[in-house]
C-alpha cells in the first residue's frame, strides 16, 4: 500500500507539488498522468525518498525515508542510472547485497526476460540507453518490491522489453504490490490500471477509478482535462 | 539577409552577453576576476628590479610555455571535450545544412580562437611577476596573450587537419603521434646536446646553475632554437616585437602564415570531411555540459577498460559500496592510488627536495614547508574519491541501510588510500629532507588527520550547500570549508610546538593537529549523519 497525504515540495518560490493525496492499493496499478511539467517526476522523487517535502508517505504503514519502507520500495528512473565500471551481473550482485537478498535465481530470470543475460558481462558504459534501461528495470525489481515506482519505463525501449514490461506490471498486481507509472505513453496502460490521477501544474486536476466497465478512455479523459476539448 | 554562420556568431555572441547581465552569479564572478585582475597589477606595481631580465630569457620562457601548451592540444587532438571546435548543436544543425564543409569550418575554426583568446585571458594574471623581473608593459602582456592564442589556434587546426587526412587510415593516427613524440623528444635531446659544456658540470656535482640556465634561454630565444613548429615560431613572433628583433618577428610570421595555408590546403583538398572526428567529441563535449548543469561529478572512465575479474565477492547491506567502489577503481586503472593522487605526490617530492636545499639544514622546517605544500594540494584531490561520484546516482539513498553506516563505508575507500597516500609520500620525504622516524610518524599521522578532516568537510560542503547547482561555487564553499575546519588544528599544533620544549622540533606541531583534527571530523560525519537520507537530486 502506498499512501500519500498532504505532499508538498517547492524548490524556491516554484511549487512544484502542492498538496497532494492519493493512495495506490495493494494489488493495484496507480498512473500517473499530465503534461510536461505537471509535476510528476517530482511527486516520484518524493515518494522514493529522493527530495525532501512537507507531508508525509508511507509505504506500507512505514515512512518512506525509513529502512523498513526502501527494503519494500523498487524504483525506476526516467534516466536510467546505472554505473560505469560494473557490468550488468555486477550492478544486480550489488543490489542483492545492499538489499540483503540471497535469491540469485530470480535476478537471472529478469535479465534472461528482458533479454539481458548475454549481456551479463557488458560494462554499463558499454550499454546502449534502451539497454541501460532495461538494467535499472532489473536493478529496481530483482529485490522484489512491494511498492514499485515507474518513471516513463517504456521510453527507449523495444517492442520484446515493452511487452515483457507490460507483463512484469501484470505479475506485480497479481502478487499483491502497488505500482505507480508514470507515462505520457496513454495506449499503455489503457488495459491494466486501476487508478487514474491527471496531473496539471502541481495538482491533481482528476482522478478516475476504472470500474472496469472499459468506458473510460485514459486518452479521451486526458485531453478533456488538459486541454478542455470534449470526449468522443 | 546576413549569412546563417555571420547570423549565429553574432546572435550567440549577443545573447552570452545578454545570459552574462540577466545572470547575478555570472556577473559577480566576471566582475570578481576583473578585480583579481586589478588587483594582481596594482598589488606589483613599484616592486620592478632596478636592472630587468634580459628579454631573450623572457622569449625562451615563452617557448618552452607555448611548446608545452602546443603538445597538450595535440595530445588531446586539438578538440578536446572541454574546448570542441563545434559543439552538438553545431554539429546536428550546421553539418546537414546545405552549406560548404569549408565555410562550416572556418566557422568552427573562428570559434576555436575566440576561446583560445578566452583561455588566454588567464594569462593575464601572470602580468604581476613578468612585470617584476622583466619590466614589460601592459601592451606587451597583450602581445604573450595574443601569441598564446594564436599558438593554440595552429595547434587545433593542426590536430584537425591530422585528423581529415588520417581519418579511415587506422595506424596513421599513432604513427603520427609517434613521430611527434619522436620529434620532441630528439629536440629536447638537441638542446641538451647544444648546452653540454653548460649542464655537464651540474651532473658532476656542481652547483651554478645559471651558466646552464643562460645557455638554455640563449638557444630557445633564437633560431635555430625557436625552429620547433608552431610554438617556437609564435615565441619568435612575440620575442621579435619584444626586443625589437625584426628577422625573429618576420621569421615567425613568415612560418606560421605559410603552415596557416598549408594546412588550408590540406584541409581543402582532403575527399574525407571532417564531419565524423568531431562528432564524438561534441557528443562527450554536451554530455558535460550537461553534467556541469545538473552539477555533477563526470567520471573520467579510460577509453578500454580491462573487465577482468568479475564479482563484488564481499558486502552485505552498507558495505557493499566499498566492495563496488573497489571494482570500480580496479576498472578505473587506480592501483592503491589514483593518477591526481600520483601526481601529486611526485610534486610533493620535487618540492620536499627543493626545501632540503634550501633551508640550510633546518630539517624540521623543511618537513613543515613539505608538509604544507602536501596538505594544500590534498584539498584538490580529496574531493576526487568515489563518494562524490555515488552521491549522484540514486541506489546509496534507496538502500535500506542506516544513512551514517552507508556515509561511512562510502568514504572508506577514500580513508584508505588517503592512509597509504600518506605512508608512500611522507617515508621518502623523511628520506629526502633527513627527518627522524618519530618525525615522519607523526606527519604521517597528521596527514591522515588531515585527510579525515577534508573528507568530513567534503560530507559537510554536500549536506550544507548539496542543493547549489554551481560547480565553482560549490568548490568555492568546499575549500572555504576546509580552511576553516582547519584552523583549530593548526592552531593546536603552532600552540603545540611554543609549548613544547624546542628539542621536540615539529612533532608538536604535528601532534597537536593530529590531537584536534580527529574529534573535529568525526564530530562534523556526527552532524552530517543524515546526508543520506535525502537526494535532492533535482536541486544538483
Amino acid at each position: 500500500m502506498l499512501s500519500i497525504s498532504g505532499v508538498t515540495k517547492k524548490y524556491r518560490k516554484t511549487v512544484a507539488n502542492d498538496n497532494i493525496s492519493f493512495a495506490v492499493g495493494d494489488g493495484q496499478i496507480g498512473i500517473l498522468l499530465g503534461p510536461n511539467g505537471a509535476g510528476k517526476s517530482t511527486i516520484i522523487k518524493c515518494i522514493t525518498g529522493l527530495l525532501r517535502f512537507t507531508g508525509r508517505i508511507e509505504i506500507n504503514g512505514a515512512v518512506n525515508t525509513s529502512s523498513e519502507a526502501k527494503r519494500q520500495l523498487g524504483y525506476i528512473p526516467e534516466m536510467p542510472a546505472v554505473y560505469d565500471l560494473l557490468t550488468v551481473e555486477e550492478h544486480l550482485e550489488f543490489i542483492r547485497r545492499a538489499y540483503k537478498v540471497e535469491d540469485e535465481a530470480y535476478t537471472r530470470r529478469l535479465l534472461e526476460r528482458l533479454e539481458l543475460w548475454d549481456k551479463k558481462d557488458k560494462l554499463g558504459k558499454e550499454l546502449s540507453k534502451g539497454m541501460q534501461q532495461k538494467l535499472s528495470i532489473c536493478c529496481a525489481l530483482c529485490h522484489r518490491p512491494r511498492v514499485a515506482i515507474f518513471d516513463e519505463p517504456l521510453v527507449g525501449l523495444d517492442p520484446h522489453a515493452i511487452k515483457e514490461l507490460k507483463a512484469i506490471f501484470r505479475e506485480l498486481k497479481q502478487d499483491g504490490a502497488s505500482v505507480l507509472i508514470s507515462t505520457h505513453m496513454l495506449d499503455s496502460v489503457e488495459d491494466y490500471w486501476d487508478v487514474a490521477n491527471i496531473m496539471i501544474g502541481g495538482r491533481f486536476a482528476a482522478t478516475r477509478v476504472n470500474d472496469g466497465s472499459g468506458s473510460q478512455d485514459l486518452e479521451d479523459l486526458f485531453f478533456q482535462i488538459t486541454e478542455g476539448g470534449d470526449a468522443k | 539577409m546576413k549569412s546563417a554562420l555571420g547570423y549565429l556568431t553574432l546572435t550567440k555572441l549577443k545573447n552570452q552577453i545578454k545570459d552574462l547581465l540577466r545572470s547575478p552569479a555570472k556577473l559577480v564572478y566576471v566582475v570578481g576576476m576583473a578585480a583579481l585582475l586589478v588587483f594582481s597589477v596594482l598589488g606589483r606595481s613599484g616592486q620592478e628590479l632596478e636592472e630587468p631580465l634580459p628579454m631573450y630569457m623572457l622569449t625562451a620562457i615563452l617557448a618552452l610555455f607555448y611548446s608545452f601548451m602546443f603538445l597538450l592540444v595535440l595530445a588531446t587532438g586539438g578538440n578536446s571535450a572541454k574546448t570542441p571546435m563545434f559543439t552538438l548543436s553545431d554539429v546536428t544543425m550546421l553539418f546537414p545544412a546545405p552549406l560548404h564543409p569549408h565555410r562550416v569550418l572556418a566557422y568552427g575554426l573562428l570559434r576555436q580562437l575566440g576561446l583560445s583568446l578566452v583561455m588566454a585571458l588567464v594569462l593575464v594574471f601572470q602580468y604581476g611577476w613578468l612585470q617584476v623581473l622583466f619590466g614589460i608593459t601592459w601592451q606587451d602582456m597583450a602581445l604573450i596573450i595574443l601569441g598564446f592564442a594564436i599558438c593554440i589556434f595552429l595547434a587545433a587546426f593542426c590536430s584537425m587537419a591530422i585528423y581529415v587526412r588520417s581519418s579511415g587510415k587506422e595506424n596513421a593516427t599513432g604513427v603520427l603521434r609517434v613521430c611527434i613524440c619522436a620529434a620532441t623528444v630528439a629536440y629536447l635531446l638537441w638542446a641538451l646536446w647544444m648546452c653540454r659544456e653548460q649542464v655537464l658540470p651540474l651532473l658532476s656535482g656542481g652547483k651554478d646553475y645559471m651558466p646552464a640556465v643562460e645557455a638554455g634561454a640563449r638557444l630557445f630565444s633564437s633560431f635555430p632554437g625557436l625552429l620547433f613548429p608552431v610554438s617556437g615560431w609564435t615565441a619568435g613572433i612575440v620575442g621579435g616585437l619584444l626586443s625589437g628583433d625584426t628577422a625573429l618577428l618576420l621569421g615567425g610570421v613568415g612560418l606560421c602564415v605559410l603552415l596557416a595555408v598549408a594546412l588550408s590546403l590540406l584541409v581543402a583538398t582532403s575527399k574525407n570531411n571532417y564531419y565524423e572526428d568531431v562528432l564524438e567529441t561534441a557528443e562527450v563535449a554536451q554530455s558535460n555540459v550537461t553534467a556541469q548543469k545538473e552539477g555533477k561529478v563526470q567520471e573520467i572512465v579510460p577509453k578500454n577498460v580491462k573487465v577482468g575479474k568479475t564479482g563484488l565477492g564481499k558486502g552485505w547491506g552498507a558495505s557493499a559500496l566499498y566492495y563496488k567502489h573497489r571494482v570500480e577503481n580496479r576498472r578505473a586503472g587506480v592501483f592503491l592510488l589514483s593518477n591526481m593522487s600520483l601526481l601529486f605526490l611526485a610534486i610533493t617530492l620535487l618540492v620536499s627536495f627543493g626545501m632540503s636545499r634550501s633551508m640550510d639544514g633546518d630539517v624540521g622546517a623543511a618537513l613543515a614547508a613539505t608538509f604544507a605544500m602536501g596538505t594544500y594540494m590534498q584539498i584538490f584531490s580529496e574531493a576526487l574519491g568515489r563518494f562524490n561520484r555515488e552521491l549522484i546516482k540514486p541506489y546509496i539513498y534507496l538502500m535500506p541501510e542506516p544513512p551514517l553506516k552507508k556515509l561511512l563505508y562510502a568514504i572508506q575507500e577514500t580513508l584508505l588510500a588517503d592512509c597509504i597516500e600518506a605512508v608512500a609520500l611522507f617515508i621518502p620525504v623523511g628520506f629526502i629532507v633527513g627527518a627522524g622516524p618519530v618525525d615522519v610518524a607523526l606527519c604521517i599521522a597528521a596527514r591522515i588527520s588531515f585527510a579525515l578532516l577534508f573528507t568530513a568537510g567534503n560530507v559537510l560542503v554536500e549536506r550544507v550547500f548539496g542543493m547549489v547547482s554551481s560547480k565553482v561555487l560549490v568548490m568555492f564553499f568546499y575549500v572555504l570549508a576546509l580552511l576553516v575546519l582547519s584552523v583549530p588544528g593548526i592552531a593546536a599544533g603552532v600552540a603545540a610546538m611554543a609549548v613544547l620544549p624546542e628539542s621536540f622540533g615539529m612533532a608538536g606541531l604535528f601532534l597537536g593537529m593530529v590531537v584536534v583534527n580527529i574529534p573535529v571530523s568525526v564530530l562534523v560525519l556526527y552532524l552530517c549523519r543524515n546526508l543520506l537520507q535525502y537526494a535532492e537530486l533535482n536541486g544538483r
